[in-house]
């Protein structure tokens, strides 16, 4: 009833299907592998009374690197879990997404770890799962008994146990639901430099590792529906239990989920068989969920390159597991939301296209995620907004009775709040809070981008971020390879000012600091003409009218705007400033009186942390605000029927 | 108005002769006799909802006003505008405590136009005319302590009843989910919270009654409330029903309106107008019916022996 009160005007029709993706790119020679760093062939058997896995596997491991290689990193994440002395659970920061103490702790334990083949050895004994006095168990140091040179391949045999925690950070089980992520022993990432990118799991960190193969094996009982990271390449039931074996190349991580529960819902989209599994009575919401992907993954593909794998698997966790919900796995995703989200509210869509949009920039791109987020969640953060803004129109966030907010200016407004706090470009756990790191890392990241956008237009903005991920496929981009590209597409000055806003915390401000409007006249004063002095009081009109518009920039950053002037019969004219300098004095001269003037009248610069100062009005002209008087004032009748009738 | 039977009269002393208040038959108290005691009602409303909308108003004229079309951006497909000064907390509490006791302020002394609109749809002048708004308001006055500590009583039963069951939903929701899905968990629990609303709006019938019998008999809260039980028991359903339908109406009428102004827009000044003339019209059908189960009470009440 409120909303209803509350509720304007039509807004725009939002788009009807899916739109042209605005750019076209040449994808002829787009990569369609990576280079295969490691294989894990693995298996992995539930007990879910327990909520135990007993995993056993291999790791084939190459060293691509031109550097000789004395030791390896396993990260064993599951341990993030297992008691309040590790990282994850000590470090101070609240405020962005999930809880930190499980109901129920979870812990992963290596019983076996060797060396196969010629150089056969016991690896477990001297490894070190603890360094010095930090009791964090989460990343594991392996010496080699022999160097590992470059070109070299070498074969770990593994046997692990995992217990799960209740659900908590992506993983972990609750009731006969389990959601398996971060399960196994996972080798780092071994960067170009011989070094080693291993790091604790952190609160607000994910992951970065090398590309490979992975096999895996799961076993579960035989009433629970499988689903897993990659195309089931063999599925059998017997003896009580349900036995699928799931293969996939070109990825970096594995996860799968086992619930007796599941109901599914199949498609093939754009080539690629697409399963939403989802329980009971959330109906709704998978297909809602279906119709996004229905949506995106064509869309994506256009802009960011073809998605190259053969299956796509939506998980949506029951609202009691929701912790589980919203992350990204190669080719598996997990939703979120209750069942009966109002289709107003585009939480299921934004989630759904958010976790999808993950696997072109975690799961394709694969950058750093610890150490640089914003290359992952802040771009994969623009991209959902610009996908759903042009799948929805103006209404992207919510859509109910004409009142629309888009997506953009949710990331744009929760943004402000953070933009002095912090760079946004800097290490995962470098954030002070986790507030500040989900304000700056998805929303400052993709309202300068969309700002950008804006500025630059989109088939530019398309064609920059286009290159950037079919360059960069596969290949782990840094920053700088992400600001290259921007420089070389859209200029040296929006390379600039991406670095300015990214790593110092750059921000502007444009205002209309005053208008002037008077009627012209001959100008007063004391003249001496003819040989005779003469003194005028006040001019002679000249017809029409003529006055100033000042706007001010404050801020390290600087953006082309329009200047709107709008004059007494509501007509408008506008003017463009290319932004540099501090300030900016239109001169106005004309038959009708200015009434007013707005910089940047069509919001380009999202970036612009006071939009309310881009207006101004001449001394003559006065304030408004009926519509919204007549709107409270309603409402306020409402509300008065209500409590005080 | 051939049909109005004063019957006892109940106003001794009045200032004036032609201010006694004299009770009107059972049958004749309907809400569609006292047009301009409804619009007195709705004007109250309006002017208390303008009471508290001004600083709201005046507060987005400052920030956002200065726009050559006034405030438009708030209303700007995206919301950018309408986000940014709801996300701002500047300003923010002082305009909410401004509400929040205008609020406070106007439920209480709305009680007077309450209980003046209550006698007028119970009595007539001695001529058989409406009665005069004096006289209303001076016997709106006399029940002011009785209606207040009726709001006092009743307000907090309700709000307990709606705190409980948002307890006893929760519990049974959670207390289903390893037994059924999340949805049907979530439906019985929600179900057990229709219950407990609608047993808390069973508690504002009976308030309402209580305030009818507040007047009719001049009674004390307590007494007044004894009253409006004895006048509901032979038919709870019956009664909440004739509440509700009313109160459902109303609903749709905001709902209608709503529609109505989402599909045609607000371009211009005159759309403005037009748009705030059926706002008005939605508030006075609401009052409206509102005056009407009010009506209906006080024939309930009128009907029971005190």
């Amino acid at each position: 009833v409120v909303a209803a009160a509350c509720a304007g005007e039509s807004s725009p029709a939002a788009a009807d299907g899916a739109p042209d993706a605005g750019v076209a790119f040449d994808d002829a020679g787009l990569a369609t592998g990576a280079e295969q760093v490691v294989a894990y062939k693995m298996k992995a058997t539930l007990d879910p009374v327990a909520h135990t896995v007993h995993g056993e596997g291999t790791i084939s491991f190459t060293n691509k690197t031109a550097y000789t290689v004395n030791d390896l990193w396993l990260h064993l994440y599951l341990n993030a879990f297992k008691n309040q002395k590790s990282v994850f659970v000590r470090e101070p920061v609240g405020g962005f997404r999930g809880s930190i103490n499980p109901r129920d702790w979870g812990s992963i334990d290596l019983r076996k770890l060797r060396l196969t083949g010629a150089d056969e050895a016991d690896l477990l004994e001297k490894t070190e799962i603890k360094h010095g006095a930090d009791e964090d168990e989460t990343d594991a140091h392996v010496p080699l008994p022999k160097p590992l040179q470059p070109g070299e391949t070498i074969q770990l045999e593994m046997v692990w146990d995992d217990k799960l925690p209740s659900v908590v950070e992506r993983t972990g089980y609750e009731g006969s639901f389990h959601f398996v992520g971060q399960w196994f022993p996972k080798l780092a990432r071994l960067d170009p430099d011989g070094r080693w990118a291993h790091f604790p799991f952190h609160h607000l960190a994910e992951f970065y590792s090398d590309f490979g193969s992975y096999d895996v094996t799961i076993d579960v009982p035989a009433a629970y529906t499988i689903g897993a990271t990659g195309p089931a390449t063999e599925s059998k039931v017997e003896n009580g239990r349900r036995v699928e074996r799931h293969v996939q190349e070109n990825i970096h991580d594995f996860a799968w989920t086992a619930f007796d529960k599941w109901q599914r819902l199949e498609e093939k989209i754009d080539g690629v068989d697409v399963t939403v599994l989802y329980p009971p009575g959330y109906g709704d919401a998978a297909r809602r969920e279906l119709a996004t992907v229905r949506f995106a993954i064509p869309y994506y593909g256009k802009r960011y390159g073809k998605y190259p794998y053969p299956v796509l698997t939506v998980v949506h966790p029951p609202e009691r597991a929701r912790e589980a919900g919203g992350m990204e796995y190669p080719t598996l995703i997990t939703t979120g939301g209750p069942w009966y989200g109002p289709p107003g509210v585009l939480a299921i869509e934004l989630v759904t296209i958010h976790e999808l949009g993950h696997q072109w920039f975690y799961g394709m791109l694969a950058s750093n995620e610890e150490k640089w987020p914003f290359l992952d969640e802040g771009l994969n953060s623009f991209a959902e907004q610009e996908a759903l803004g042009r799948w929805r129109g103006p209404g992207s966030l919510v859509d109910f009775l004409g009142l629309t907010v888009s997506d953009a200016t949710g990331q744009a407004v929760s943004s402000f709040r953070a933009a002095h706090n912090e760079p946004v470009a800097q290490p995962a756990y470098a954030f002070e809070t986790g507030n500040d790191y989900g304000r700056l890392v998805y929303g400052r990241t993709c309202t300068i981008l969309e700002t950008l956008r804006r500025v630059y237009g989109d088939d530019a903005m398309g064609k920059a971020m286009g290159t950037y991920t079919r360059r960069f496929r596969f290949k782990h981009p840094t920053p700088t390879d992400f600001l290259g590209v921007m420089g070389e597409v859209l200029g040296p000055h929006a390379e600039s000012m991406l670095r300015v806003a990214l790593f110092e915390k750059g921000w502007v401000d444009y205002a209309v600091a005053s208008v002037t409007s008077r009627k012209a006249r001959e100008p007063a004063g004391i003249f001496d003409r003819d040989g005779k002095r003469e003194t005028v009081t006040e001019g002679k009109e000249r017809g029409g009218y003529e006055g100033d518009v000042l706007v001010q920039r404050r801020g390290t950053l600087s953006f082309p705007v329009d200047i709107e002037l709008t004059l007494s019969d509501g007509s408008t004219r506008r003017v463009r400033w290319d932004g540099e300098g501090e300030s900016v004095r239109v001169p106005y001269a004309g038959p009708l009186a200015l009434r007013g003037a707005v910089v940047d009248p069509d919001h380009t610069v999202l970036l612009d942390e006071r939009p309310s100062n881009n207006q101004g009005l001449a001394p003559e002209a006065t304030a408004r605000a009926t519509r919204t008087l007549e709107r409270i004032t309603y409402f306020s009748q409402v509300l008065l029927q209500a409590v005080a009738p | 108005v051939n049909d109005i039977v004063a019957v006892p009269e109940v106003d001794a002393s009045p200032r004036h002769a032609k201010d006694r208040l004299l009770l009107m038959s059972t049958d004749a108290m309907r809400a569609r006799r006292r047009p301009l005691m409804l619009l007195f009602t709705w004007m109250w409303h309006a002017v208390a909802a303008l009471a508290i909308a001004w600083p709201i108003a005046s507060f987005v004229r400052d920030t956002w006003g200065h726009h050559p079309r006034g405030d438009v951006l708030l209303f700007e497909p995206g919301g950018l505008a309408l986000s940014d000064i709801a996300m701002r907390p500047e300003g923010h509490a002082g305009l909410l405590s401004h509400a929040t006791v205008v609020l406070v302020a106007c439920a209480v002394l709305g009680l007077l136009p309450l209980g003046a609109l209550i006698t007028a749809l119970g009595h007539a002048r001695p001529d058989r005319g409406a009665p005069p708004l004096r006289a209303c308001f001076e016997r709106a006055a006399e029940s002011f302590g009785a209606f207040a500590r009726l709001l006092v009583i009743m307000g907090l039963v309700q709000v307990v009843v709606v705190v409980l069951g948002s307890i006893a939903a929760a519990m049974v929701s959670a207390s289903l989910e390893h037994r059924m899905d999340d949805a049907a968990a979530d439906l019985v629990g929600w179900f057990v919270f229709l219950v407990f609303l609608l047993l808390a709006s069973f508690v504002g019938v009976v308030h309402d009654v209580a305030r009818c019998a507040a007047i009719r008999y001049r009674s004390g809260a307590l007494a007044a409330l004894r009253t409006a039980l004895r006048a509901v028991r032979p038919s709870p359903v019956g009664v909440t029903w004739s509440w509700l339908w009313r109160t459902l109406a109303g609903l749709v009428v905001i709902g209608a309106a709503a529609f109505v102004v989402h599909r045609v827009g607000v371009r211009d000044d005159m759309h403005l107008a037009a748009v705030a003339g059926l706002h008005q019209v939605a508030m006075l059908f609401q009052t409206a019916l509102r005056a009407s189960w009010l009506a209906r009470a006080f024939r309930l009440v009128d009907a029971t022996n005190a």
